[in-house]
Order: structure tokens, then C-alpha cells, then sequence
């Protein structure tokens, strides 16, 4: 009679499964279908998509260098110790991740806002930030960052302090304990939430539209070929964008697959 | 030679204090007491990883307060082993020599036959058992050949018959290299096989320190007592006529295994009654209610059945001049 009941939920999980699986691959497959692969070749060769995706990739890429760049020593710091308001503090970084991406991009606009004090200071030194490419990694990093930090602490949480001390206690400075234990052992995490954090800048367009829809990114290009020429125009963009993103999801799941927890009992 | 002089340690709501022993050169010492009672945190605080807020801690007569973990030579070995995984048994046992100046390839043959571990070198952690990591962070921890050794209950989580075996090595690696070590532990069995000297620790606070003799055989306090399995602490006034004159302090204790136990009345004896049994699988443990309290006696299996006793009968019990242990400093 168990083995029945458990069976009859298993049913339910395994449709749930089914409709879920059919909501995420079937818009997908459907994008992919939708045009014949001639235009996807041809809006590759056409200057303004290959600029555009280029830029995509290079601000996305910046942005990427940037998160990691402050927030692995910050995660490293926060998760090897204690202190007061830490929860607080860790809450406030994740904040861009609960916010709307317009939102995000307002928020930055008054802040950069030519108006504004910190806008002022950069126009008076001649400094342009909003509609350049600066801003639009300023967009990027704003609701990627959390990421980045997210997963420098998990990566760092799975190093144990022990292993730490007892390098340190073998003679290893820090910094050498560091170098030796600490990031070959989180280097794989460590690049997995690089990767996300990529992703997550390419895929962004709230944010960058408010404070740069010039010059443009994959994701404007997109909206603005949909909203001016419609579906036919839209799609070839649409589909190199998401042939990019799923190669660096594949990417995540080949280098997240073998990693050194599994040596560790 | 290492001191540890009043040291005080703050760590959150939990503080250790009045912390003081010290540990000649090529001396086994213990730090004794229950999970949770600090001694880790002791260990730490000497290799410098956890502050301490006031004494000193001197290795030779030198101060090592100002010293970073890496410059004090103090090598510690966890319970968990903690190897480093991405790396073979001979990387993780090479490890420290990078930073020292050991180049001794005769001592490291040797340490690495002393603990077996010859046929492990070039596997990885993940392929070794428990007892063979630990052999494995010991000898980590031996080739870089520290002042001072430390060992944090390297033998709690092993299966009995290896913690047995690998307790024997610790103790033949001791005596062949005669590095000074503090190990910690809150079993009295590898205390007083492999300890010279000793530190009871409770709560934060050393509670008894000496010979591994004198703390079993002059416990000061209930607490030390019970811990190294006296448990019968008798008010020497409850003795009655029978040793009168021969004690001469407030309380004497007796060990269960010495107090015999009798169906009838015997002459020098007492009399109580059995209120517990508890089978142990290769003994009994008796308790008896008894005009001296409540008293605990060892029985082993065949001299249980041979009395054939049970729970609230009457019974006489009864133990020699030489087994009361005078305690001269015992504080209730």
C-alpha cells in the first residue's frame, strides 16, 4: 500500500517535471525553428549585429573582470570571519537581485545623472558617463555583482578553515596558504559564478537601455528590430545571442561537473 | 620546552581562563576533559591561530605571542585529518618543507615506514581510510619536524581496533623521535597510555594537573574523579570502626572494580542494597544504596552469575585496607 501511495506522488512529480522541461525547451527549440539558418548566417555578416554582439560580449566581459576582481577578496574576508551586522551586510548585497531592472538602471541614473553630485563631478572633469559603453557595464555589474560575491562565498565556505591552519602551521604564509590550498581547491566555483555573472551581464537590458540605449547591446538590438521591423528582423539576432548563452551554460556544466568536493570525506 | 603562563581566551560568550602548564622537552602532554571544555581551542591558540587576550605563551624561554602561525614551528594534527584533497599523499606530506629547512631524506624513509604508509604516496585523500589519512597528516606533520606537536583527538574518529593500533604507533613514533607534543582527547585510555603528564580541563578552566598517577589516584575533585573512573568517593567518617586510624583525610575514594560484592553478611563488611543493574556486555555494573551512599561496583560476568543477585535485595560488599585511595586534596 506504500510503495502505491509513493508511486501516485511520483506521478504528479514526474508531470510536474514533464511541464516543466516543455515551458523552458520548447520556446526554445521554437526560437531556433522559426527562421531558416541562411538569415542567422546573414545577420551574422551585417556589420551593426556583429558590432552589436561584439560589444555584448566585451562590456559582459569587462563587467565579469570587475565582479571578480573586488568580489573575491571581499568573500574570502566575509566568510573567514565574524562580525557584527554581517547577515545586514551580506543582505544589502544581494539586494539588485530582488530589484526590477529598470529600477536598477533609475536608480543608477540618479546617481550619474549629469544633475547630480557624482554625475556633476564626472561631466566637470569631462567624464561622459551615460550613453557609452562605461554605463553600460555600470548596468551590467549593478545586477551582477550579487552573483560574483554569492558564489566566491560558497566557493570559499567549502574550503575548511582547518585546512587553512594546518598550512599555515606547515610553515605557508597566508598568502602562500591561499595560493596552495585555498584557490586550487575554489578555482572551480570561483569560475562557475564567473560565468554566471557573464551571462547574467549579456543577458541584462533593463538596467543598460536607461542609462545607455546607445551604443547598443545584443539585447536592445533585439528590442528595437522587434518593436520597429517585427518577429522576422528580431530572431536572427535572437538566435546568435542565445547560441552564445547556451554554449557558456554548456561550458558552466562541463566545469562545474568534475570538481575536488568529491575528494574531500 | 613550551609554557603556557595565565592565559586567558575569549572566544564569544565562551571564555577560558587561568590557562597554565608547561611541557619540558620530548614530554607527552594531555589535555584532558570533556567535548566542549576548550581544549582545542588551547591547541590553537598555541600554533597562533586564535588570539589570546592576556599571558604568554614562551617556546625555549622565547615569547612566540608577536609570531605569525608559519614562523612558531608548532605543527598541529586534526581529528578530521584534514588533507589537502587536491593533492597525492606525498605532495600533502612534502608540503611543509618548502618553507623549512629539512632536507633529511633518511628521517623521511623512515617516518613514512614507522607509520606504513610507503604504499600510499601516490594516491590521492580520497582513496585512503581514516586511520591511513591520519597516519598520513601525522607524518604531514612530523617531516618539517616542529618544536612543538600537536594533536587534536587524532584518534576520535577511527573505528576501536585502528584507534588501538595507531595509538600504539603515536606512542612508538614518540619514543623513537622524542618530539615534544600536547595532544587533546576526552578519553582517560589514550591519556594514560600515551600521556607523561597531564591537564584536566572542564568549562573552560584546568581543573587538576600532574602525573598521569597522581591524577588517578589523587583526583581533587568530583568532577576529575569521575572522569578518570573513580567513582566511589566515600566521606572517610561514614567508614566506620573498621579502618578508623588508618585514614587520615576527609574523604577516600574506591574504584568499582574494587569493591567485591556477597549474597551474605561478611565479617569487615557493609551491607546496602542493590538498586540498579546494568549489563555492559562483558560486565555488570552494580549499583548499591549504602549508609556511605550511593556506591559502584564491577562485576564480571561469571562472578555475577555465581553471586546470583537482583535489583532491591539486600547484599554485603566489602573492600581492602590497600584499596582506598586516600585523597588528600579532594574538594566537594
Amino acid at each position: 500500500m506504500f510503495n502505491g501511495k509513493m508511486e501516485k506522488m511520483y506521478i504528479f512529480s514526474l508531470l510536474s517535471g514533464f511541464l516543466i522541461l516543455f515551458f523552458i525547451v520548447f520556446p526554445i527549440v521554437s526560437t531556433f525553428t522559426w527562421t531558416d539558418l541562411g538569415l542567422v548566417f546573414q545577420a551574422m555578416k551585417d556589420p551593426v549585429v556583429l558590432e552589436v554582439i561584439l560589444r555584448s560580449v566585451k562590456t559582459a566581459t569587462i563587467t565579469m573582470a570587475i565582479a571578480f576582481f573586488f568580489s573575491v577578496p571581499f568573500a574570502y574576508y566575509v566568510v573567514r570571519h565574524e562580525f557584527k551586522f554581517k547577515n545586514l551586510l551580506e543582505s544589502i548585497i544581494d539586494i539588485p537581485m530582488v530589484m526590477p531592472h529598470t529600477v536598477a538602471g533609475i536608480a543608477l541614473l540618479t546617481v550619474l545623472s549629469p544633475k547630480k553630485d557624482i554625475g556633476k563631478f564626472l561631466a566637470g572633469h569631462g567624464v561622459d558617463v551615460l550613453g557609452t559603453e562605461s554605463a553600460i557595464v555600470l548596468a551590467m555589474l549593478f545586477v551582477s555583482i550579487s552573483l560574483m560575491f554569492n558564489a566566491s562565498k560558497e566557493a570559499f565556505k567549502w574550503v575548511p578553515v582547518r585546512m587553512e591552519n594546518v598550512s599555515r602551521s606547515l610553515g605557508a604564509s597566508h598568502f602562500s596558504t591561499f595560493m596552495r590550498v585555498t584557490f586550487p581547491l575554489a578555482w572551480r566555483d570561483l569560475l562557475s559564478g564567473m560565468i554566471i555573472t557573464w551571462a547574467r551581464a549579456i543577458s541584462e537590458f533593463g538596467a543598460v537601455i536607461i542609462l545607455a540605449y546607445h551604443p547598443m547591446i545584443a539585447p536592445t538590438l533585439i528590442y528595437e528590430r522587434y518593436t520597429n521591423y517585427g518577429m522576422n528582423y528580431a530572431i536572427p539576432v535572437t538566435v546568435i545571442l542565445l547560441t552564445l548563452s547556451l554554449l557558456i551554460f554548456i561550458l558552466l556544466r562541463v566545469v562545474s561537473l568534475n570538481n575536488y568536493k568529491r575528494r574531500l570525506q | 620546552m613550551i609554557e603556557i603562563k595565565d592565559v586567558h581566551i575569549k572566544l564569544g560568550d565562551f571564555s577560558l581562563e587561568h590557562i597554565d602548564f608547561k611541557v619540558e622537552e620530548g614530554m607527552f602532554y594531555i589535555l584532558l576533559g570533556p567535548t566542549g571544555a576548550g581544549k582545542s581551542v588551547i591547541l590553537e591558540t598555541i600554533v597562533g591561530l586564535i588570539e589570546h587576550h592576556s599571558g604568554h605563551i614562551f617556546i625555549d624561554g622565547q615569547n612566540i605571542e608577536n609570531l605569525k602561525p608559519e614562523k612558531r614551528n608548532i605543527a598541529i594534527c586534526y581529528q578530521d585529518y584534514v588533507l589537502f584533497p587536491h593533492m597525492t599523499v606525498k605532495e600533502n606530506i612534502e608540503y611543509g618543507l618548502k618553507y623549512k629547512n629539512v632536507n633529511d631524506s633518511n628521517y623521511f624513509k623512515e617516518l613514512i615506514d614507522l607509520l606504513k604508509i610507503r604504499h600510499l604516496l601516490d594516491r590521492y585523500p580520497i582513496n585512503l581510510s581514516g586511520g591511513e589519512k591520519q597516519r598520513v597528516s601525522l607524518a604531514r606533520a612530523l617531516v618539517i619536524k616542529p618544536k612543538v606537536l600537536l594533536l587534536d583527538e587524532p584518534l576520535s574518529a577511527l573505528d576501536v581496533h585502528i584507534k588501538d593500533q595507531l595509538m600504539r604507533d603515536i606512542k612508538r613514533l614518540h619514543e623513537q623521535f622524542g618530539m615534544t607534543t600536547i595532544m587533546v582527547t576526552h578519553s582517560f585510555q589514550e591519556a594514560y597510555y600515551l600521556g607523561d603528564k597531564v591537564s584536566v580541563i572542564n568549562d573552560g578552566r584546568i581543573v587538576q594537573s600532574g602525573t598521569m598517577e597522581e591524577i588517578l589516584n589523587q583526583p581533587n575533585s568530583d568532577f576529575v574523579s569521575n572522569f578518570v573512573g573513580l567513582k566511589n568517593i566515600i566521606s572517610s567518617d561514614k567508614l566506620g570502626s573498621v579502618f578508623n586510624g588508618a585514614i587520615n583525610t576527609n574523604y577516600v575514594g574506591v574504584r568499582p572494580e574494587n569493591v567485591k560484592i556477597f549474597k551474605t553478611e561478611i565479617e569487615g563488611g557493609f551491607t546496602g542494597v542493590l538498586s540498579e543493574i546494568i549489563d555492559m556486555g562483558t560486565f555488570y555494573e552494580v549499583i548499591i544504596d549504602s549508609e556511605m551512599g550511593i556506591l559502584v561496583a564491577y562485576m564480571m560476568m561469571g562472578e555475577f552469575i555465581k553471586t546470583d543477585i537482583e535489583v532491591n535485595q539486600r547484599i554485603y560488599f566489602k573492600f581492602s585496607n590497600e584499596d582506598i585511595l586516600k585523597l588528600n586534596n579532594y574538594i566537594v
